[in-house]
C-alpha cells in the first residue's frame, strides 16, 4: 500500500492546537541550532570540509571498509558483514544465543529500526529494552519513532505521565518532566542490571584506527556496553570516515546541528573490548551499495542523522513524523525511501515546497531539495505518480508548448471562473479554493 | 543591449497591474526592453510535479521566444531560477546557454544595476518583506537564516531610500510561505496552514502590507487573506518602487 | 560468495567510476581559532556552566578533599581513583561484575584534558578498573589540570592521537535528556551531578 502523505498530514494538521504545538517545539530546536551554529567561526567552511570528507570516503568506500575491518580485528573486535536487514538480525540473534542472552539493552539506533530487529529478537524469545528515554516511551506505546533524534517529539507530557502510570504505577497526573524522567531512570536502571548484552548504533567508524564512535546525552550507550559482557555495534556502511582527525570536524557539527549543543554529553570511542568481554561490529549494507550507484542521488549517503532537516522543514513540523510512514521521516526520509520502494513512497518527494531550507541546514551539504526534484522526475517517468497528481497535469504539457492553446485554456478557465458560482469553485474546482480565494482574472 | 521582459503566465492573467507597474518603472529608470509575443509558461509547474519530460516542449518554446535576446528579465525569482537551474535537461545550444546565463529576476536586476536611479517615493505603511525561497536559497539573493552568518534580504537596500516606510521583521522571516507551485493544490491543508502561520505572524506585528519579489507566493497568501478577510494586503515590490498607492 | 565480498564488489561498481581524491583539500585548511591560555580557561568555564557541570579550583589535595566532601556530603558507596585525594573508596578487585557497583553514590576519576569550545573532558576510561564507573555513579568528580586545555575538537583529536586508549570518552557535564516535551532534565541514565575539579588557580 502506498503511503498517503496527503491524507495523513491533513489529519495531523486538522488538530490545530496539536500541530501548532509540534511546530513550535521543533522550531525551538531549530532556533537552538542557529544559536549553536552562530557561535562557531567558519561554520560554512566546516560544512564544506565535512561534505568533502564524505565525498572522498564514499568514493573510496571499498578501500576504507577493508582498512576499517583490518584495524578493528587488530583491536580484538569481531567484525560481521550483513548484506541486508535479515542477515543483520540473524547475526545479532546468533551472538545472543551463543551467550545465552535472554535480555538485551539497546541505545538509539535507526539502523536497527530499519532492520526491524526488535520484533525479530522478541519472536526469538529475547527481551529487548530501548534505553534512550524517547525510544523507551515509544517502545512502551508500541509505535515507531516520529523523529530520528527526538523519537517522542510528538508525544505530550500528559500522555507520558499516563503511560508511565499504566506501565510502572507512577503517580497519576504528575506531568513534571523531571519526575517522569527519574521514574524512567529507576525502571531502566533495573533493566541495565538484569541484561546480559548491549547493542548500540554507530555515529562514526574510523578506518584508520578501527574504532567506532557513539554519541549520546543520556549515557545509556556507555552504561549498557560497560555493564554487560557482550557489546554489539550495528553500523550502516556509510558511517565510515577515513581518519581520526576527521572526527574533529564531525563532532563539532553533529550536536550543534541536532539540538544546538556544542557536543553531546558523551562522545564515546570504543576501540578494544573490555577485559573478558566480547565486542562485535556488524557492518550493514541493506541497499546502501545500490544507492551508491545512483548518479544524482548517492550523496544522500553522506547523512550523519542529525535531524536538522526535520526541525527546519515547514512541512515536517506541521505534518508530524508518522505522516511519512517510514523510520526516517522528513526531507532526508523523502529522498531515502524511494530507493527502498518507489511506488510505496512515491508521495513523499512531493511533500515539499522545494524551499531549500533542508539543504542549507544540512551539515554535510546534501542537496536534499534538488534530490526531491529529481525523485519527482523518476516517479513521473516510471508512471507511479499518485492519481491525484496525474489528473491536473494530463493536458498541461501540450498546452504550454502552444501559446494559442495556452491562451484558450486560460480563457476557458476565465469563463469557468466567471460563470460558476462560488460554491462550485470552492468545492469542485480544485483544492486551492478550500482554504483560499481563487485569484480573479482581470480584463486587460 | 537587447533586453526582453518575461511576464510569468499567472501575472499576465491574475495580476496584470504588476506587469504594468513593472514596465512603467523600467521606462522611468531608463531600461529599454521588448515584450516578445507568444510568451507562455516556463514549464516549472509541470517539472515540479514530476513531468519534466512533458515540459520539454515548453522549454523549447521559451528558448525560442527569448533565446535571441542578450538579456531576459523576468518578473519572478522562482521562474528565472527554474530556467537557470533546470533547463539543463535540453540540448545546450548557444541560445539555451545564453538564456540560462543571462536570465535574471527583474527586481534583482534593478537592485544591482539601477538602484541609484529609482524614483523618489513615499510609502507610509508598515511593510514586511518576503523574499521568495527560490530567490533566497536558489539564486542566493541575500543570506538565508540557516547559514552560519548574519541573515540578509536583498530587498532591504531597495526599500532603504523609500520615505515613510516602516519595515517590520517577522519571527520567522525566511520560512517558506507554503505555496510551492502544485504543492499548494496537492497538499492544500499543509500549504494553507503555512500561509496562515505567516499571516498570523504578520498581523501580530501590526504589518499592513506583505511585499515580495515573487508574486506567486503573494498569490497564495492573498488567497488566504481574502478567504479569511484578514486586514492585510499584498504587493509586488516593483509596484512599491514605482510609487503605486496602496 | 560471502556477504563481505558481495558488498565490496557492489561498492566497487561505483568507486571505480568515481575516483575523487580529496586528501589535499582535507588537510589544507586549519579551522582552529587560536586563543591564549587565559581566554581558553574563561571559555572552558563558560562551557562547563553551559552544560550544567559545576567546577571548583584547588591548589592542594587536602583542599580537593574538602571541596568534594562539601559538595557531596553523606555519600556512602564511593570509588576514588585519585590516590592523592584521601577519600577511601570501595575495593574494586573484590567485585564480581560491574553490576555489583550499583548503587554507587560517588566516583572520583581523572580527566586528561579539557576542550574550551564545549567543556568536554577526555577520560581514558579504558584504564579504569571498571569501565562502568563514570556512568553508574550518581555523582561524578573529574579532576583535571587547568593548564591542560585545548581550543576545540580539532586540537582535541590531535592530542588524543598519540595515546593508545582502548576506550576513551569525552564527557561533557552530567547526563541529560530533553525527550519529554523538550524540557531539559539533568540526570538521565548517568550521573545527576558532575563536579570538575581544576588543579590550579582561577
Amino acid at each position: 500500500m502506498a503511503i498517503d502523505f496527503k491524507q495523513k498530514s491533513a489529519s495531523f494538521v486538522e488538530n490545530k492546537d496539536r500541530s501548532a504545538w509540534h511546530d513550535t517545539a521543533l522550531w525551538f530546536v531549530r532556533n537552538k541550532r542557529d544559536i549553536g551554529v552562530m557561535g562557531v567561526e567558519y561554520w560554512e567552511q566546516l560544512r564544506l570540509q565535512a561534505s568533502n570528507i564524505k565525498t572522498h570516503c564514499l568514493s573510496n568506500l571499498d578501500k576504507y571498509l577493508v582498512e576499517f575491518e583490518e584495524n578493528a580485528l587488530k583491536n580484538g573486535a569481531i567484525v560481521h558483514w550483513a548484506k541486508d536487514g535479515d542477515e543483520h538480525n540473524k547475526i545479532v540473534g546468533e551472538i545472543l544465543n551463543k551467550h545465552k542472552v535472554t535480555k538485551i539493552v539497546k541505545s538509539k539506533s535507526m539502523l536497527t529500526e530499519e532492520c526491524e530487529l526488535n520484533p525479530y529478537l522478541e519472536k526469538n524469545g529475547i527481551e529487548v529494552i530501548d534505553t534512550d528515554l524517547g525510544e523507551r516511551i515509544i517502545q512502551l506505546r508500541n509505535e515507531p519513532p516520529s523523529h530520528i533524534v527526538l523519537p517522542a517529539i510528538h508525544i505530550k507530557k500528559e500522555e507520558v505521565s499516563e503511560l508511565f502510570h499504566e506501565k510502572w504505577d507512577t503517580e497519576r497526573g504528575n506531568n513534571d518532566p523531571q519526575y517522569l524522567t527519574y521514574q524512567a531512570r529507576l525502571s531502566l536502571r533495573k533493566d541495565f542490571l538484569t541484561s546480559d548484552a548491549a547493542l548500540t548504533g554507530v555515529n562514526f567508524a574510523v578506518a584508520e584506527t578501527g574504532e567506532i564512535v557513539v554519541c549520546t546525552n543520556e549515557g545509556n550507550a556507555d552504561m549498557g556496553v560497560n555493564i554487560t559482557p557482550v557489546q554489539i555495534h550495528s553500523m550502516g556502511l556509510e558511517k565510515l570516515i577515513p581518519k581520526r582527525s576527521h572526527l574533529g570536524v564531525f563532532t563539532r557539527m553533529l550536536a550543534r546541528s541536532a539540538t544546538g549543543q556544542a557536543i553531546t554529553v558523551y562522545t564515546s570511542h570504543f576501540k578494544k573490548p573490555k577485559p573478558k568481554g566480547e565486542m562485535h561490529i556488524i557492518i550493514v549494507d541493506n541497499g546502501r551499495s545500490e544507492r551508491l550507484k545512483k548518479e544524482g542521488f548517492w550523496t544522500s549517503l553522506k547523512c550523519i542523522r542529525c535531524g536538522a532537516c526535520m526541525n527546519t522543514c515547514p512541512i515536517y513540523r506541521r505534518s508530524g513524523g508518522h505522516s511519512y510512514g517510514y523510520t526516517i521521516p522528513g526531507p532526508i526520509g523523502a529522498i531515502l525511501t524511494p530507493n527502498i520502494n518507489l511506488e510505496k513512497y512515491s508521495d513523499l518527494p512531493f511533500a515539499s515546497t522545494l524551499c531549500g531550507s533542508c539543504s542549507d541546514v544540512c551539515p554535510v551539504k546534501i542537496d536534499i531539495h534538488n534530490q526531491l526534484y529529481k525523485w519527482r522526475q523518476v516517479i513521473g517517468r516510471n508512471n507511479v505518480l499518485p492519481k491525484t497528481k496525474t489528473i491536473a497535469m494530463g493536458m498541461a504539457g501540450k498546452m504550454l508548448e502552444k501559446p494559442g492553446i495556452f491562451k484558450f485554456a486560460f480563457k476557458m478557465g476565465r469563463i469557468a471562473l466567471k460563470i460558476l458560482p462560488d460554491f462550485i469553485v470552492y468545492n469542485r474546482w480544485n483544492n486551492w479554493g478550500k482554504g483560499r480565494k481563487m485569484p480573479e482574472i482581470k480584463k486587460k | 543591449m537587447k533586453i526582453a521582459l518575461s511576464i510569468p503566465c499567472f501575472i499576465e492573467e491574475f495580476y496584470p497591474e504588476v506587469a504594468d507597474s513593472s514596465m512603467e518603472l523600467m521606462r522611468k529608470i531608463g531600461i529599454e526592453f521588448d515584450v516578445p509575443r507568444g510568451q507562455t509558461c516556463c514549464g516549472q509547474p509541470l517539472a515540479n510535479s514530476g513531468y519534466e519530460h512533458k515540459a520539454i516542449g515548453a522549454y523549447h518554446h521559451y528558448v525560442n521566444t527569448f533565446g535571441d535576446f542578450e538579456q531576459t528579465l523576468m518578473i519572478s525569482g522562482s521562474c528565472s531560477y527554474h530556467i537557470k537551474e533546470h533547463y539543463d535537461v535540453i540540448e545546450q545550444t548557444g541560445k539555451v546557454k545564453r538564456l540560462r546565463e543571462n536570465i535574471r529576476d527583474l527586481t534583482e536586476y534593478i537592485m544591482s544595476e539601477y538602484i541609484g536611479k529609482l524614483p523618489k517615493v513615499s510609502y507610509p505603511h508598515k511593510v514586511s518583506l518576503h523574499t521568495g525561497c527560490h530567490s533566497l536559497r536558489g539564486m542566493r539573493f541575500g543570506v538565508s537564516s540557516e547559514l552560519g552568518m548574519p541573515t540578509k534580504s536583498f530587498l532591504i537596500p531597495l526599500v532603504e531610500h523609500i520615505e515613510n516606510i516602516e519595515i517590520i521583521t517577522l519571527d520567522r522571516p525566511d520560512e517558506c510561505c507554503g505555496f510551492g507551485g502544485t504543492f499548494s493544490v496537492y497538499y492544500d491543508e499543509i500549504s494553507v496552514r503555512m500561509g496562515t502561520d505567516k499571516l498570523d505572524d504578520a498581523i501580530n506585528k501590526g504589518v499592513e502590507v506583505l511585499v515580495s519579489n515573487d508574486m506567486s507566493c503573494l498569490m497564495h497568501l492573498d488567497g488566504i487573506i481574502k478567504k479569511r478577510k484578514l486586514p492585510l494586503k499584498v504587493r509586488h515590490i516593483l509596484q512599491v518602487l514605482n510609487g503605486d498607492k496602496l | 560468495m560471502n556477504s563481505k565480498d558481495k558488498i565490496l564488489e557492489n561498492i566497487r561498481i561505483s568507486t571505480l567510476k568515481r575516483q575523487v581524491d580529496l586528501e589535499d583539500i582535507l588537510s589544507s585548511q586549519n579551522l582552529t581559532v587560536e586563543e591564549n591560555s587565559l581566554i581558553l580557561l574563561d571559555k572552558f568555564k563558560n562551557s562547563l556552566a553551559g552544560v550544567s557541570a559545576e567546577y571548583r579550583f584547588f591548589s592542594d589535595f587536602s583542599e580537593a578533599k574538602d571541596i568534594i566532601n562539601n559538595f557531596f556530603s553523606g555519600y556512602k558507596q564511593c570509588v576514588n581513583m585519585i590516590k592523592d585525594i584521601a577519600i577511601s573508596g570501595i575495593k574494586l578487585d573484590e567485585l564480581s561484575s560491574p553490576k555489583a557497583l550499583h548503587p554507587l553514590d560517588l566516583a572520583i576519576i581523572k580527566g586528561e584534558f579539557g576542550v574550551a569550545e564545549n567543556g568536554a573532558i577526555w577520560v581514558d576510561a579504558g584504564k579504569l578498573p571498571d569501565r562502568a564507573i563514570p556512568f553508574l555513579c550518581e555523582n561524578l568528580v573529574v579532576m583535571i589540570d587547568s593548564n591542560e586545555l585545548v581550543t576545540d575538537m580539532h586540537q582535541a583529536y590531535q592530542r588524543t592521537d598519540t595515546s593508545d586508549y582502548s576506550y576513551g570518552v569525552f564527557i561533557t557535564g552530567p547526563s541529560k535528556t530533553a525527550d519529554i516535551e523538550q524540557t531539559l532534565v539533568v540526570g538521565a541514565q548517568g550521573p545527576k551531578r558532575m563536579l570538575v575539579l581544576c588543579k590550579g588557580y582561577d
